[in-house]
């Protein structure tokens, strides 16, 4: 049986689910909630069982896992701290529950994510010149005075979203109301370059839908990188007319149709 | 400092003992020592591309380093969310640069092309310790039999076949290590909802492996507390020595920090009667001072070495 593991509304899962059934294989979803309000007995390197309202399962009948996690919410205890200490134990349980598997986790556990890395925009664009990949031009500075643009033409984006990691459902905290007479002066800085929207592409093990070529090669170096294997690189167009990576989603909320099929390839090899 | 010596950048509260001494060290060795105290973010500034780690400046109390003649970074920086200068009540453009620049600065700890220890991505395996304690059962360490659970009977059951157990928190938070005796029994009922970490009692020695890059220097404590580590706390001797480790055993703890990409890392071994070694965490940020100045272990000097020159 192939454990599902997503919000209910997740429309990839839904996808991967539905093809499944469609072609008779079992197939298990269970909720953040349900993990988080479950009973677990785990024996690293050995057995899992968890009971839950959704049934029992000995985790060993698991022939893959489709791992789209972001998080567990916190449930149960009257005060707010024990409750969010009750959510860290059954995170770092589940950490260990997920590197327990022999079968395929797609994506895999990354602490302190629960399926591939949560990075900042920052985190990707630097991995992603790492793998060589063009990528957005960005310098961060935490006093604009001092270094001021150093192209034409580059906007002031604010620090927040490109150093916090992108979290589902968590906003940015707001950043402080700077005098306007002094729009950039000595206060952290993001300088851009500007790029226009450009269609993405994803990475699904070894295959790319939507870019080809050194692109495709190097989304595919990214994904490794990231240990990340289902990945959606984030595009933008330059002036200069390059395609430059402006970030990337390990958990794309949709996937094109050939790209669930390699992923339930994945999953289920 | 000895003219044309490396550049080595330390991350902390500066007073903090383990950077205290990480300055120190770097003091004896003639070594350049650039301390990011971390109360002063504000006044700190970074510049630097996110393409390129290499390309940028770091100016602290008004000396500017550029990025790229940095060897070597050592990563003891607290909480930034929980330092004063970025409370709530704290003047908000302060707060939002000293907010900022950590955050760029400690980005560029994980993207920099130079020694660090450790990167926070790298350190991450320590919040679940039954996931790290696969990855150091990988590396040929044996490990106590474990049980993760939040079902009382599944306790009892673990108790009747393992005997005399300890129990401690899953994440690294609240981690103090306790036996399960007939008190902890007792509370069995509040286990429902939070899954606690359950292992078998393993008597014997215990004994701190630091490694620090390829050196591995270790300290044996000998007392009858469960958790060595707050012996005093609990009115319980304490003998702290030095001691050497068998090669075989170095050898593993060497490959644990690389497999786990910690350079610098506090294994925590027991070797018991038999002479049999069984391993329990491998601590990502390991407060180092008290070994070093109880045991007269000579950590800061080969980690300000290691951060210099490898």
């Amino acid at each position: 049986v192939l454990l599902i593991l997503a919000e209910p509304d997740d429309a990839v899962a839904a996808a991967v689910g539905g093809r499944l059934r469609a072609t008779g294989r079992p197939a298990r979803w269970w909720t953040p909630l349900d993990l988080a309000t479950a009973r677990w007995t785990h024996r690293p390197g050995g057995s899992t069982v968890v009971t839950a309202a959704a049934g029992r399962i000995d985790l060993a009948t698991a022939s893959g896992v489709l791992n789209r996690l972001r998080w567990l919410p916190p449930v149960g205890f009257r005060a707010q701290a024990d409750r969010e200490y009750a959510a860290m134990e059954r995170q770092a349980l589940l950490f260990s529950v997920l590197a327990g598997f022999r079968v395929p986790v797609v994506n895999p556990v990354q602490p302190p994510a629960l399926a591939a890395p949560v990075l900042p925009v920052a985190g990707w664009l630097a991995l992603a010149a790492r793998c060589g990949l063009p990528v957005q031009q960005l310098v961060a500075a935490t006093d604009g005075r001092r270094w001021p643009a150093p192209a034409p033409g580059r906007s002031a984006a604010g620090w927040r979203g490109v150093f916090e990691p992108v979290l589902e459902g968590v906003g940015a905290a707001a950043e402080p109301d700077w005098p306007a007479t002094l729009p950039v002066g000595r206060r952290p800085v993001v300088w851009a370059e500007p790029v226009a929207p450009a269609p993405g592409a994803v990475v699904v093990g070894r295959q790319v839908f939507g870019a080809a070529g050194p692109l495709a090669e190097g989304m595919l170096a990214l994904s490794a990188a990231a240990r990340a294997p289902v990945l959606q690189v984030q595009l933008g167009l330059a002036a200069d007319g390059r395609r430059v990576v402006i970030g990337a989603e390990p958990r794309p909320a949709r996937l094109p149709d050939e790209a669930v099929a390699a992923l339930i390839g994945l999953v289920q090899p | 400092m000895t003219a044309g010596a490396p550049l080595i950048v330390l991350i902390g509260i500066a007073s903090e003992p383990p950077v205290r001494l990480a300055a120190q060290a770097a003091q004896r060795a003639g070594l350049d020592a650039l301390v990011v105290h971390q109360r002063r973010a504000a006044d700190c500034d970074l510049r630097w591309e996110v393409s390129d780690p290499r390309a940028g400046m770091l100016v602290v109390d008004g000396r500017e380093v550029p990025l790229g003649a940095i060897a070597g970074v050592y990563c003891r920086a607290t909480d930034p969310t929980g330092l004063p200068e970025q409370r709530r009540g704290a003047p908000a453009e302060r707060a939002d640069r000293s907010a900022a620049f950590h955050a760029m600065l400690l980005e560029w700890v994980e993207q920099a092309p130079c020694r660090v220890a450790n990167r926070a991505a790298a350190m991450a395996s320590n919040s679940s310790k039954p996931y790290q304690g696969q990855l150091l059962a990988a590396c040929g360490f044996e490990l106590p039999p474990t049980l993760v659970t939040d079902d009382p009977e599944a306790v009892a059951a673990f108790a009747r076949e393992h005997g005399r157990l300890v129990y401690k928190s899953t994440s690294s938070v609240r981690s103090i290590v306790r036996e399960f005796d007939a008190a902890a029994r007792g509370r069995l009922d509040r286990l429902p909802g939070l899954p606690t970490q359950f292992q078998r009692l393993e008597e014997g020695d215990d004994v701190r492996v630091h490694v620090i890059g390829g050196t591995v220097l270790a300290a044996r404590a000998r007392t009858t507390a469960v958790d060595y580590r707050y012996a005093g706390r609990d009115g319980v001797d304490l003998d702290l020595q030095p001691c050497e480790v068998p090669p075989e055993v170095a050898d593993r703890c060497r490959l644990a920090a690389r497999r786990l990409g910690l350079p610098f890392c506090g294994i925590d071994l027991r070797q018991r009667p038999d002479g049999s070694w069984v391993c329990f965490e491998a601590n990502p940020s390991p407060g180092y001072s008290w070994y070093e100045e109880a045991a007269g272990l000579p950590i800061s000097d080969a980690l300000v070495r290691w951060l210099a020159h490898g």
